[in-house]
């Protein structure tokens, strides 16, 4: 199911009264099952693309299009941190969005038991590591058989060494599930890894600097040199676009 | 030793503290400390005075004794829980509403501001005053006033409760399209279920206070017309020994029911182990 953004602009007030346009006559295409990053510097208007898709906000102008039309389409999202009721147990936070969704009520354990936590499934948020809640966070946003998963900095609030065994995870929930996506992220070297095309936005309101293709199939090897060299090549747009 | 390891002694050491009895043992011990040495010090001050308006301990339970005997506690205090009870209810209902209205818009806060306030600020003695002379004497007197003296604390307990939902959860059950029920049951009212049993203690303090009044001023019944008629005949002992046995079944209520709901409701929540 696609994603797309249609000459959106959106414009913010701030608390002086002033303005500030973060998007104008934006457009990009998502297409099924591609995972598309978006990089680009702090205060850019990424969260913003995320929250225009997510519904949390209205474009001013334009539209954004998620899924073929017939229905809404079920969206999951992955935030920077977990966001999980921390009164349910693992299993019940995973369970009432696919409740929430109409989706099949076996997902939730499946999922739980496909991120590694089938053991921790009555264990509550606050009695678990950051990476074993957003793991929680993961099932909840693929267990609802999503159209769309919009990620929002997933990893950034985790150490390398559980944010490489999550970007793994993914990698692997998304060649099962195969929704859309959006992945907002500062590390070039896991949009790199992760997305089928890196968005490198640029300017104020942004602008796409450029559209950097990955053309590998999954699973991917984190040792292949094709996304060190991306991420040089992002780095370098990103200064390029700064200049 | 560093500090670190002194530390790691004295934690263990107090993991190692012997069985389930023993830690409700040491709960309970220093409330029962206060209770010990509250009646020994009241029992100095009447064999010291020795006067009728300090009644000794064995005295204030004569009057327990014949109270409960005779069956007038349990049925006074059936009728005064009945009346909180319908108070409370009337209270909650009108505090929701308000609460929920204030926390969730600009205006309701405003428009209910001022009504909070002068709620919160008209002793409960005016409340039962007015009822007792709008409605008479009437079990209606006594819910209107208990749901008067309490709805206003109440509904900022709720308000701030509200307020404090964290934003991001609103917005992930957005996303996740929970419904207005899923949302209800799973993020607002177990967001808000601590600020609503810190309310709710404290709008049966209040309620207590209300009711007493209002059934010393105007009705046959319940524990406030117990100690009138204990202050009517001068009787100290008998006005201490139906405080005291009101105040037994407040502890009953906050240890039996709040503190047992509470555990259960905020079993989720992460003890610091410092």
């Amino acid at each position: 199911m696609p994603l797309r953004f249609k000459h959106v602009s959106k414009t913010f007030v701030r608390p002086d009264g002033s303005e500030e346009p973060v998007l104008r006559d934006f457009s990009l295409d998502v297409a099924p099952g591609e995972l598309v990053a978006v990089v680009g510097p702090s205060g850019i208007g990424k969260s913003t693309l995320l929250h225009l898709a997510a519904g949390l906000e209205q474009p001013d102008g334009g539209t954004v299009e998620a899924g073929d039309g017939n229905g809404g389409p079920r969206i999951g999202m992955v935030f920077q941190q977990a966001r999980l009721f921390d009164w349910l147990n693992a299993a019940d936070n995973v369970a009432i969005a696919v409740k929430a969704a109409s989706a099949d009520i076996a997902r939730a354990r499946q999922m739980l038991s496909a991120v590694g936590l089938s053991r921790q499934a009555g264990a509550y948020p606050l009695s678990l590591s950051g990476g074993q809640r957003q793991r929680i966070a993961l099932a909840r946003a693929f267990a609802i058989e999503p159209d769309v998963v919009l990620l929002d900095e997933p990893f950034s609030a985790l150490d390398e060494f559980t944010a490489r065994k999550l970007r793994l995870l993914l990698q692997q929930l998304w060649s099962d599930t195969a929704p859309s996506g959006i992945l907002v992220t500062h590390n070039t070297l896991e949009a790199a890894f992760l997305a089928d095309r890196v968005v490198v936005l640029a300017g104020r309101p942004a602008r796409i600097e450029r559209i950097i293709d990955i053309r590998r199939a999954r699973p991917r090897d984190t040792e292949d040199g094709l996304f060190f060299e991306t991420h040089r090549e992002i780095l370098a747009t990103l200064e390029r676009g700064q200049t | 030793m560093s500090v670190w390891s002194d530390l790691q002694t004295s934690r263990s050491a107090r993991t190692r503290w012997p069985g389930l009895a023993a830690a409700a043992l040491a709960r309970v011990a220093p409330g029962a400390l206060f209770c010990v040495l509250l009646a020994a010090g009241w029992q100095a001050l009447a064999l010291r005075w020795q006067s009728p308006l300090i009644p000794d301990l064995g005295a204030i339970g004569t009057e327990l004794a014949e109270i409960v005997r005779s069956g007038t506690a349990v049925q006074e205090i059936a009728v005064t829980l009945g009346r909180i009870a319908l108070g409370m209810a009337m209270g909650f209902v009108i505090a929701l509403a308000v609460g929920f209205a204030s926390a969730r818009n600009r205006f309701a806060q405003s428009f209910f501001e001022p009504a909070l306030l002068l709620g919160l600020t008209v002793p409960g003695l005016v409340w039962a005053l007015l009822c007792v002379i709008w409605f008479g004497l009437s079990l209606k007197t006594s819910v209107i006033a208990i749901a008067l003296g309490i709805s206003p604390a109440l509904a900022v307990s709720l308000t701030q409760g509200i307020a404090a939902v964290d934003p991001h959860l609103i917005e992930a059950s957005h996303v996740f399209r929970l419904s207005a029920a899923q949302r209800l049951r799973y993020l607002w009212l177990p967001a808000i279920l601590p600020f609503l049993l810190g309310g709710l203690r404290l709008a049966f303090s209040l309620a207590w206070k209300v009711v007493v009044l209002v059934e010393v001023f105007g009705l046959s019944t319940g524990v406030g017309y117990g100690l009138n008629s204990a202050f009517i005949s001068q009787n100290v002992g008998a006005v201490l020994a139906w405080t005291l046995l009101f105040a037994l079944v407040v502890a009953a209520i906050e240890y039996g029911l709040f503190q047992v709901i509470e555990r259960r409701l905020t079993r989720w929540q992460r003890k610091s182990n410092v």
